[in-house]
């Protein structure tokens, strides 16, 4: 029996990862004209890449439900302690480069204030994700164990 | 919390692949417990005792 769910999380696992690098890569074969992408492209590969997500989603549901409690708790562990680990170093690591710290290291990166703010929203968004998609699912677990 | 897992399991020589089978867990939860790393749910600890046919005071104890 044990076997039979070390085969499924096998399974699961290559089924699931082949899919989201297959949607994901997927782009990539769609021809691209020169200059910025127009708005089918960018709602194409939105697109793809939401399913890729999604695929993906399916697919991490299905092997934490296939996985024992023992390793259900380790992967819990490892999202809460080792994310919230990576949370917090990257704080310092984002505000050396966002005050200029590479230009600091290699005088010839000069990212320019264009960059500066496109860097500090690409940082911002998954970390304020994070803590909404977090603050959420707790608020839902007290709710729904009331 | 203390048990008697690796003594009942030696009891009936089995490995702990074998009791692993039996419990539909991984081989690695069966280790984490015998050596106490690992304090098992409600539901597998009366799943322990049943397949030993013991009481679960019997076969977990308060460190």
């Amino acid at each position: 029996m044990a076997q039979s769910r070390a085969s499924r999380l096998r399974t699961y696992l290559i089924v699931g990862v082949a899919g989201f690098f297959a949607l994901m890569l997927l782009p990539m074969l769609i021809p691209r004209s020169p200059g910025p992408p127009g708005v089918g492209r960018i709602l194409v590969v939105t697109g793809l890449v939401a399913l890729g997500v999604g695929w993906w989603a399916v697919f991490a549901v299905r092997i934490y439900r296939t996985q024992d409690e023992f390793w259900r708790t380790g992967e819990r562990v490892a999202w809460h302690w080792g994310g919230l680990l990576g949370l917090l170093i990257s704080v310092p690591v984002f505000v050396f480069i966002g005050l200029g710290g590479l230009h600091w290291l290699n005088p010839a990166t000069d990212a320019g204030p264009l960059a500066a703010r496109a860097f500090t929203s690409g940082y911002m968004l998954p970390v304020m994700l994070q803590a909404v998609g977090s603050t959420l699912v707790g608020l839902w677990w007290r709710w729904a164990k009331r | 919390m203390k048990n008697r897992l690796k003594v009942l399991r030696a009891e009936r020589d089995w490995s702990q692949a074998d009791l692993a089978a039996r419990l539909d867990v991984s081989r690695q939860s069966v280790n984490a417990i015998e050596t106490g790393k690992y304090d098992p749910s409600l539901p597998l600890a009366f799943r322990i005792a049943r397949l030993f046919d013991l009481t679960i005071e019997a076969v977990f104890s308060e460190a």
